[in-house]
């Protein structure tokens, strides 16, 4: 045996494989390799993200445009605190993620998949039927997704109250009286189907024979999902829930179609309130400072869920 | 309305239809038409208006013909938010040349510094001195023309006849008071509770509907939105008059239903109802006339045109219209100026405001049969003297936003008419700045 065989730690153990010896320029393959991905990486997010922060120090808007982008430190973010609306686009903000991704698109994803895995195994004719069924409320373009529900909820000649009348029941002013519920409920149609698949995945990869064992031992349907399905399927709960979360939190066109924030900013959740100030009112400096708010909740969504996510794993 | 830009459409072949309105335009007007320019310029418009392509295309076809150097592309935009899609153009490049939008955005887009002045091409315009003060007016910043409207938008509030009719009420209606508004609602509401009685927009969802309203309503009132020296009021009883009456109407009465609040996009829904029939009172543009005339010609017959009461008199809401700017870093400007020049002669703005109905913004198109003897020429000219413009104010796009939020807490009974009074104000002190605003007692 070599010195330098023996100097690695392990050496001892004839079961661990010695580590890969690194010679110089090897790394180049990979470099090249992950290169694409970093310019892609950098130029759609990281020099956009740089760029919005560095607005939102600044005073951009449509009215001064000539004038540049002058320098006015933390005052959009004074603005912001000060505005007496802000919690409650925090708020809004919180509920439309906690509704629309965690229990929505995740839970509501992880239920549905559920069914569908048990009627696959199952052989069930409806399982392809209803597979489909969800994953048109992803394929189906957002604008058009809008419309559809905008047509489903309006109140005098939409399809619910339709239905509703013919039941000689009374209309329901879905998007007046329940607007954070609606577009949460769009919001989750929407997204369901990207859990669904992940989830549907990470079911099939599950042994059957381990629930066949677990059913053995006497363990109940409930028990066999708490024991062993889900312990198995942390990570990828993390995971969904991760991917939700973010893209819940920066979403807002399903809202934007629907109430556009009404009534009185009952649905105006940070992602739309910049948009508007942005786009609407053309206040650069200050919607890119909404826009970093929001940067920074997903980051702390993020370090939740990995956190979680590695603990579940060294756990394990 | 919504985020998405989709793609623009391109059309640079222009159709046959075009060649007799150009061959129009240069006969009647080619020997003042610009000549010996070259170059090329892109001339934008929002592509939903499903009546000013052709004219736009022949006036580009005219210069063109004119000027064998020269290529005008058009562009009709398909976005769904043309607004927000040529803002955003304007400030990261990529605007057109040329493009037609709201004249009353002229103050914020001559404040931001992304038009050109329009005033040394109208300087040697023959066309220029048909526009009068109130044509003028919507487009004048710091005393500079920043864009050319070929026609004024006029508000009328429009009733259903065939609803007063049925409630009793007289078809020959002109309210002298804003209750009497409210009473025939009343009325109405009484005779048919399948329809709507009145609407009035409020919220965001109303767009700049809810503004147009909240405006109609600050004048009927007696007020005005700025003081002499420009400064914003946030208090004053006019303010108050107005969120009282949205109470009124949406929450005491209760003649509007609060799903004209909720509804997914009410300035389209809510003239498609009256179109139908299925709501008696709507305040709304010239321009809904023409399409509903065109949806179904027995509305004429059935529609009724009353002007808006006022505290010191009727009157009518007017604004700018849509207006021809020059894109500050257009590298053409002459051309996009002859492009203009061929749009606005007066026989377009007549024919144009016949079908698309609007004020012609020439006083001599409005002598010419081919407007005047459209279905609500008569109403316009008999209005013409009491129309009352905003002006293109750089800051007015702000106060939407403080609007919409007021009128919505008050429309949907979340707040009292006192209450949103007291938002109002604090929310545009924040909006305009302390400097910029100013309070007024109400006894």
């Amino acid at each position: 045996m070599s010195v330098e065989a023996a100097s690695w730690p392990g050496a001892s153990d004839p079961n661990v494989a010695p580590p890969i010896k690194k010679r110089k320029g090897e790394q180049r393959p990979y470099i090249v390799a992950i290169t694409p991905a970093a310019i892609l990486l950098s130029a759609f997010f990281i020099f956009p993200a740089l760029w919005v922060i560095y607005t939102s120090t600044t005073s951009l808007s449509l009215t001064n445009f000539s004038a540049g982008a002058q320098f006015v430190g933390l005052d959009n973010y004074r603005r912001l605190w000060d505005n007496p609306d802000f919690p409650k686009f925090v708020k809004n903000t919180i509920i439309f993620t906690i509704g629309a991704a965690m229990i929505g698109q995740t839970i509501g994803g992880l239920l549905i998949a559920l069914l569908i895995h048990h009627a696959q195994i199952h052989k069930h004719k409806l399982a392809p039927v209803a597979f489909t069924a969800v994953l048109l409320g992803w394929i189906c373009p957002p604008t058009l997704a809008g419309f559809i529900w905008g047509g489903i909820f309006d109140y005098r000649n939409g399809m619910l109250n339709t239905a509703l009348q013919f039941l000689h029941l009374g209309r329901v002013d879905m998007l007046g009286n329940f607007p954070m519920f609606s577009v949460i409920l769009v919001e989750s149609w929407r997204g369901l189907a990207f859990a669904l698949i992940i989830f549907l995945g990470a079911l099939q990869s599950i042994p059957q024979q381990v629930y066949e064992a677990a059913s053995i031992d006497g363990a109940t349907p409930w028990m066999r999902f708490k024991d062993q399905t889900l312990p198995a399927m942390r990570h990828v709960i993390a995971l969904v829930l991760l991917v939700t979360t973010i893209t819940t939190i920066g979403s807002f066109l399903m809202i934007l179609i629907l109430t556009n924030g009404d009534p009185a900013y009952a649905t105006e959740t940070i992602a739309l309130h910049a948009y508007h100030q942005a786009f609407t009112l053309f206040d650069i400096g200050y919607g890119a400072a909404l826009s970093v708010v929001m940067l920074l909740m997903s980051f702390v969504f993020a370090l939740v869920y990995l956190r979680i996510a590695r603990e579940g794993g060294s756990v394990e | 309305m919504t985020g998405g830009f989709r793609p623009v459409s391109r059309r640079s072949v222009l159709g046959g239809g075009t060649a007799a309105l150009s061959a129009a335009i240069l006969a009647r007007h080619g020997h003042s038409l610009a000549q010996g320019l070259s170059g090329s310029i892109e001339v934008g418009y929002e592509g939903s208006n499903p009546f000013i392509g052709k004219y736009v295309d022949a006036a580009a076809q005219a210069v063109m013909d004119a000027n064998p150097g020269a290529e005008i592309e058009v562009i009709a935009s398909d976005a769904p938010d043309y607004l927000s899609q040529i803002g955003v153009q304007l400030m990261m490049g990529g605007a057109p040349d040329v493009f037609l939008l709201l004249g009353l955005g002229s103050g914020e887009l001559a404040t931001g510094g992304l038009v050109r002045p329009l005033d040394d091409y109208l300087e040697t315009w023959d066309g220029w001195a048909q526009y009068d003060e109130m044509a003028r007016f919507g487009v004048t910043v710091q005393g500079k023309t920043w864009s050319l409207p070929w026609g004024l938008d006029v508000y009328f509030l429009y009733y259903r006849k065939d609803l007063f009719e049925a409630a009793g009420l007289p078809t020959e209606w002109q309210p002298q008071t804003r209750d009497e508004i409210i009473d025939a609602a009343q009325a109405i509401q009484t005779s048919n509770a399948d329809v709507i009685p009145y609407s009035l927009y409020a919220g965001a969802n109303g767009e700049n509907g809810t503004a147009a309203d909240f405006l109609s309503l600050i004048l009927s009132n007696g007020g005005t939105l700025t003081d002499a020296d420009g400064k914003w009021f946030i208090d004053s009883c006019p303010i108050r008059g107005t969120l009282g009456f949205y109470d009124e109407a949406f929450q005491t009465s209760g003649v509007i239903p609060e799903s004209v609040l909720s509804d997914v996009n009410p300035i389209q829904t809510m003239p498609e109802a009256f179109g139908d029939g299925e709501l008696a009172i709507l305040h709304e543009q010239a321009k809904q006339y023409g399409l509903w005339i065109a949806k179904d010609p027995a509305n004429a017959e059935n529609i009724g045109i009353a002007r808006f009461p006022g505290d010191n008199g009727l009157f009518n809401l007017g604004d700018a219209g849509d207006a021809w700017y020059i894109n500050a870093k257009s590298k053409n400007p002459d051309l996009g100026w002859a492009f203009i020049e061929a749009f606005n002669s007066a026989d377009t703005q007549a024919a144009l405001s016949a079908e698309d109905p609007h004020l012609p913004a020439r006083v001599d198109a409005r002598a010419l049969a081919s407007w005047s003897s459209s279905p609500l020429a008569p109403a316009m000219l008999d209005a013409a003297e009491g129309i009352t413009l905003p002006p293109p104010e750089p800051q007015f796009r702000k106060l939407i936003g403080v609007v919409q939020n007021a009128t919505g807490l008050v429309a949907t009974g979340q707040a009292t008419p006192e209450d949103a009074v007291q938002r109002y104000s604090d929310e545009l002190t924040r909006t305009m700045g302390k400097m910029n605003v100013v309070s007024e007692t109400c006894p």
